[in-house]
């Protein structure tokens, strides 16, 4: 088991160096690709921690994105705040938002939690899109991300490296996060509510709760990558909201492997560099063949790439 | 009220839930005293199960009150319930599939010694849980299949399983829902030895539904017969099992 460990460990510190040195050497494009990833791989890691990990299907993740992406815009268009303000702003507007929606919906099981999802959403869509002189309708904000200031130093955020730099640290200290809280026992406990919840709440879990925090925790980690957004394109508008996004998260995650948290990180590197390629080679078909890689995966490796790796690393493990 | 009765470790005062017309646990006084094992037996739909799901919260009652130890529990969420003391287990296996066997009584063990909010806490480490993980395993004797998924065990082993769920919370009250359903005659044994062994060593109060009588004259103190969700007769085992009514009704007359 150890050894299995160690190939994970070593696994996840080469990929890392690999991010921290690869984009010095990659030609500005290649390296917008990367950071893209890592946007929508933090955003699909929000729909693995509330589908993945705690079985409730949510349809409606570009409602937390365009949350966290307008809550640091406006806080900067209309109340001038500076980079860390905004930032708090943009979280905080996220996790008032999923607490208050997740308090209403999670008490809803299986289909109705699903289509609640996927109104809310669409609510957010139309709301965005009619109430132009909020949110600047499908046009939306341009504006110049202010400098992050560390105290002694501002980091100026119009150098794409630097941008790059910034979103790898926000993305890496949020998987963190996550990864951390999954191995705890309060995890422990979300999991088993996917897993079995009649039981979970039988052996003293108190589920309402739990899911709830899972939700908030699940929009907070996807509105973040909605701010990460901002900073890489100093731009957002209504589409943000719109249920499409929602649709990619789900097969970002399902491609890299649910409820393992690094899944929808692979999921969203290995799609979105097709497509990429793809795309620029093949500009009619592209669609087909990035569906015939969905098939591809879910026939051979139902349980996603991460998940078939775990699984053929760690036999008779319980994958995680 | 007589003073037994009020130090009963469980008692139920008119407990009654109806299902639409239908009628399924009518007026149950029922007391369990401390250091009991009490079985609960009646014919297939008597109420036995929806007493059990009254008693863990998993069903509100319609009317009546229920006590564990002196204080109402009636109403209160089955996570509440469980917090004061009461564990039980299914009559169906309803485990953790997908997760190791230690997890799945960790999972309970994190309730029942400590640490279930820590945060940024590895789950394996938390010292009090993992003592009690082991002794549990050790209990029921599934110490060595500790790392294997659950999907994966044997039907005997997952009923194992199901009772080391049960205790994994610490309870003081343990209800178990006929813990011998499906295993054959030679693992059903081996079940009830385990079963009473546990009752010396780790929990005293014990509610048993269970059909087959030889594991309930192996294990109960006290026999309670349900029968259309009243309460036919209760008392000392050797009492119920010469009580007329009861032979004709469950054991069928001259059985006993």
């Amino acid at each position: 088991m150890s050894s299995q460990k160690n190939i994970f460990r070593l696994l996840a510190l080469a990929s890392l160096a690999a991010l921290i040195i690869l984009p010095i050497f990659l030609p500005p494009f290649q390296r917008y690709i990367l950071t893209e990833i890592l946007i929508w791989g933090l955003f699909a890691l929000g729909f693995d921690i509330i589908f993945g990990c705690t079985g409730l299907l949510n349809f409606g993740m570009s409602s937390f994105f365009g949350m966290g992406s307008y809550g640091f815009v406006l806080s900067i268009v209309k109340l001038g705040f500076g980079f860390w303000p905004a930032l708090f702003i943009g979280i905080l507007t996220v996790v008032v938002f999923s607490i208050v929606t997740g308090a209403v919906m999670t008490r809803f099981k299986s289909h109705y939690f699903i289509v609640f999802t996927i109104v809310m959403s669409m609510i957010l869509f139309f709301l965005a899109m009619n109430l132009r002189k909020f949110t600047g309708g499908d046009e939306g904000y341009t504006i110049l991300v202010p400098s992050l200031s560390l105290g002694i130093t501002d980091i100026s955020l119009a150098h794409p490296l630097n941008r790059y730099y910034v979103i790898l640290f926000f993305s890496a200290m949020a998987f963190l996060f996550v990864q951390k809280i999954f191995r705890s026992p309060l995890g422990r406990a979300i999991i088993a509510i996917k897993e079995n919840e009649e039981r979970a709440k039988i052996i003293g879990y108190n589920t309402p709760l739990l899911k709830l925090i899972s939700f908030t925790l699940s929009g907070t980690v996807s509105g973040l990558a909605g701010i990460l957004y901002v900073i890489l394109n100093s731009t957002t508008n209504a589409e943000v909201f719109f249920w499409i996004l929602s649709g990619k998260a789900v097969m970002w995650t399902v491609v890299g492997g649910l409820g393992t948290l690094w899944g929808p990180f692979v999921g969203a590197g290995v799609l979105v560099f097709f497509e990429d390629i793809l795309s620029s080679w093949l500009v009619k078909i592209y669609p087909i063949l990035i569906g015939l890689i969905l098939i591809t995966v879910i026939l051979l490796a139902p349980q996603g790439i991460v998940g078939y790796f775990q699984k053929i690393w760690t036999p008779g493990g319980n994958g995680k | 009220m007589k003073k037994r009765e009020m130090e009963a470790t469980l008692r139920t005062q008119d407990l009654t839930i109806h299902f639409g017309g239908l009628t399924a646990i009518k007026k149950v006084n029922f007391v369990l005293h401390p250091g009991e094992i009490k079985a609960l037996i009646g014919p297939n739909g008597a109420g036995k199960t929806t007493f059990f799901n009254l008693i863990c919260g998993n069903l509100k009652p319609t009317e009546g009150k229920i006590f564990f130890q002196s204080e109402e529990i009636t109403g209160l969420s089955p996570y509440a319930i469980c917090r004061k003391g009461i564990s039980r287990t299914y009559q169906k296996t309803s485990l953790f599939p997908n997760l190791s066997v230690r997890e799945n009584i960790r999972l309970g063990a994190h309730n029942g010694f400590g640490g279930k909010l820590h945060l940024f806490r590895r789950a394996e480490t938390i010292p009090m849980a993992r003592k009690k993980v082991e002794e549990i395993m050790e209990l029921v004797g599934l110490q060595e299949k500790a790392e294997q998924q659950v999907l994966n065990l044997s039907y005997g082993d997952q009923r194992l399983l199901e009772i080391a769920i049960g205790l994994s919370t610490n309870p003081q009250l343990l209800l178990l829902d006929e813990p011998t359903a499906g295993l054959s005659i030679a693992e059903s044994r081996i079940m009830t030895a385990k079963i009473k062994d546990l009752a010396k060593r780790s929990i005293q109060n014990v509610i048993i539904v269970e059909h087959d009588m030889e594991v309930v004259r192996e294990l109960a103190m006290s026999i309670c017969v349900l029968s259309n969700g009243e309460i036919l007769t209760d008392g000392p085992a050797e009492e119920v099992k010469k009580n007329p009514k009861v032979q004709e009704i469950y054991w069928g007359i001259g059985e006993c």
